[in-house]
């Protein structure tokens, strides 16, 4: 339920948070969207990439029992996939025997499958890198230092600061319904649920006027004005690039 | 329904659906910006936090299942369709970036899916209930109507965008994941409806509606009765 | 010369209820001044006329200069402490939190970096910039709210029910953090006790109006008048 699950503190002391927490983020949103955009058909190419991406995790001393977690995340479209593949009837032209029993299934499906297993696999672990070594305002100053739109800035600042709020009066409704005990039709308790989220609603809509006084108190005038500590970029910055950068080459050359 | 990474396995179809989604964002972000004022800054923000605490409120539906809000056509129907998209966005990308829920080339399809077929055609049809029903009943019912299809709509994109590689194999799956989602766009339905009762008692100025004497407070024990 | 004068100050809401209706008050600089009144009475309305966050009917002048004649001026004068510090603290860390007001003022960077270290050194969070709000307890986070106004070197302080949920301890520290503040203060608050601790002066407001003003220890031991306004009376009064 919390709205950031933070690992242990082991990152803290992980090789990688040498590297400039906007350089990790640019390399690993590259990562992401080259893996993707790679024909699951190649799949030599997933294993380099596994390889890149394993050694990354190791230099950020993640646990493996956080990224499974966060791998769970997936697996219900890789069940929903697994099963399309047992149970459609495959066309005659697409059906290729499944390795190692008799059963006809669909090629096309079983490519999904690799695909949705493979990428998602990748892309989630490798997302979850830079949360693990940085703290969430670090990375709303390294995505404000690449030149995303600052509104967005300002809407994701806001936003981590209030999910807090909101998730612990959202988590307090939870357990005052629960302590009553809700039985009753679904219908029912489906409006439950929604005036709950009104009353979240309404509630955080107050809030929000408070704080815009709050902040139009101490001068605010429509911009943000963030300190942005910009750190020079160092050899490990460099080195990160240039790693990351000359292994996708190579990866989609090769 | 985040789609992660993989589940569109052919990159010309997420691209296609990244450019559309980053074109139709940065639209809401120009038109908005300019008529935003200072304080509704925090208050989108504040929205964005609302829409992901909602999430968090879950029924439950029979055992070990349970289902929670979306929330696209309940941020249109309070913020504006253009305001909810910029919203929903924030609130997609963060789930992305911070909880690897859905994946980041999959971003602009997540985008479609879970916002825009909310906050845009979900809205239409809320505006167009609106416009045939005049008052509580018609912010209800369009409500209802909007949220259900924007679920369902969404599915349906889902289904097309697995569809779009052209394989035959591919339709009964899309069509089985549509025919699921009919019913947890009803889920939707009855939480949004929910929601904009609420509103509509405690802060009905927010929804267009003349307030109906005396302005109630709200509090968590009519929420939970 | 009057820190704060407001004279015949009317405030409709846009629901039609009234807030204000004809408040005038003068505030010597220096003083500590008490505000109370039942729930409703007008005081958090009251306060938020004081830097220019609502505008009625009336005037309101801040060391003799009308507040909307120079908003951001009268802004950096007056402080502002919310009641309740989620909605103080908005920023994801605390120094991000105070130095958001000083940035609004266009100080150069040394010197915001200079005057948060010191304001977060004199509530007793040095070495907290980096945390979040959120992880703070209550005590902290009303000390932090108190740092982002004092960082801006206000000569007003207000307090909007600054006890409310405090433990008792942190509730002595937090009286004893207001009363060296070297500025004018205005404090809000049901807390008698407060009040008696700190204040010279109090005011009692009821629907709108001022309907009683006098030192701290006359209207405290005015039983009927305390009564009236239900409020109840200090025990040992």
């Amino acid at each position: 339920m919390s709205p950031c699950d933070h690992p242990e503190q082991a990152t803290r002391r992980a090789l990688a948070r040498r590297v400039d927490p906007r350089v990790a983020v640019v390399c690993v949103l590259a990562f992401v969207t080259v893996q993707a955009a790679t024909p699951i058909e190649e799949w030599p190419r997933f294993v380099a990439y596994a390889g890149l991406l394993l050694i990354a995790v190791i230099a950020s001393r993640v646990s493996l029992v956080w990224l499974l977690k966060r791998l769970a995340l997936a697996l219900p479209f890789v069940i929903a996939v697994a099963m399309s593949t047992l149970l459609v009837r495959p066309s005659a032209d697409s059906a290729v025997r499944l390795p190692g029993t008799d059963l006809m299934v669909s090629g096309p499906l079983l490519i999904l499958l690799a695909s949705v297993a493979a990428k998602a696999t990748l892309s989630i672990v490798a997302l979850s890198l830079p949360v693990a070594l940085w703290d969430f305002p670090v990375l709303v100053r390294a995505l404000q230092a690449l030149r995303i739109p600052r509104l967005f800035v300002m809407l994701i600042a806001f936003m981590w600061r209030y999910v807090y709020v909101l998730g612990d009066e959202a988590r307090r409704m939870v357990q005052a319904r629960d302590a009553r005990s809700p039985r009753g039709r679904l219908v029912r308790r489906v409006l439950v649920v929604g005036s709950m989220a009104g009353s979240l609603f309404v509630r955080g809509y107050e809030r929000a006027e408070r704080v815009g006084q709050a902040m139009v108190a101490r001068g605010y005038d429509g911009r943000l004005r963030l300190l942005v500590p910009l750190r020079r970029f160092r050899a490990a910055d460099a080195a990160a690039v240039l790693v990351v950068a000359g292994a996708l080459c190579a990866m989609r050359l090769a | 329904m985040h789609i992660p990474d993989g589940l569109i396995n052919d990159p010309r179809v997420w691209l296609a659906a990244d450019v559309v989604a980053a074109g139709t964002v940065a639209y809401a972000v120009r038109r908005e910006s300019r008529a935003l004022k200072p304080e509704e800054v925090p208050l989108m923000g504040v929205m964005a936090a609302f829409v992901f605490a909602g999430q968090m409120l879950n029924v439950p539906v029979a055992a070990g299942v349970s289902g929670h809000l979306l929330g696209a056509l309940l941020a249109a129907a309070l913020l504006g369709p253009w305001r909810a998209t910029i919203v929903m966005t924030v609130v997609i990308t963060v789930q992305c970036l911070l909880h690897a829920d859905g994946g980041f080339a999959a971003l602009g399809l997540n985008v479609i899916n879970m916002g825009l077929a909310g906050t845009l055609v979900g809205w239409l049809i809320y505006r167009g209930v609106r416009a045939v029903i005049a008052g509580r009943a018609g912010v209800l019912l369009g409500g209802a109507i909007g949220a259900w299809a924007s679920v369902v709509l969404g599915a349906l994109l889902v289904g097309v965008e697995i569809g779009l590689t052209g394989q035959t194999d591919f339709v009964t799956p899309a069509k089985a994941l549509v025919i699921v989602h009919v019913p947890i766009g009803l889920l939707e339905a009855g939480i949004t409806v929910g929601a904009l009762a609420v509103v509509l008692r405690a802060r009905p100025d927010l929804l267009g509606c003349a307030p109906r004497g005396a302005v109630e407070a709200v509090s968590t024990a009519e929420a939970a009765p | 010369m009057n820190a704060i004068e407001v004279t015949n100050l009317h405030y409709t809401y846009p629901d039609g209820t009234h807030g204000l209706r004809g408040v005038s008050l003068c505030v010597p600089e220096g003083a500590c001044l008490g505000m109370v009144g039942p729930n409703g009475a007008g005081k958090s309305t009251l306060l938020l006329h004081l830097n220019g966050i609502l505008n009625g009917h009336g005037g309101v002048r801040v060391f003799g200069k009308p507040v909307h004649e120079d908003l951001q001026a009268a802004r950096q004068i007056v402080g502002l402490v919310f009641q309740n510090p989620d909605d103080q603290l908005f920023m994801p860390t605390v120094f991000d939190d105070v130095a958001f007001g000083p940035l609004n003022l266009g100080w150069p960077e040394e010197r915001v970096r200079e005057a948060v270290t010191r304001a977060l050194e004199s509530v007793g969070l040095t070495g907290h910039g980096d945390r979040s709000p959120h992880h703070l307890s209550l005590g902290e986070q009303k000390r932090a709210s108190i740092a982002t106004v004092l960082v801006m070197d206000c000569r007003i302080v207000v307090f909007d029910e600054p006890t409310t949920g405090l433990d008792p301890r942190g509730r002595w520290e937090f009286i004893d953090l207001i009363r060296d503040l070297p500025a004018t203060k205005i404090i809000a608050t049901h807390d008698l006790d407060l009040v008696r601790e700190l204040c010279d002066r109090v005011v009692v407001m009821d629907d709108g109006h001022l309907v009683a003003e006098g030192p701290a220890a006359d209207v405290l031991a005015d039983q009927e008048l305390l009564e009236e306004h239900g409020l109840a009376k200090p025990l040992d009064g």
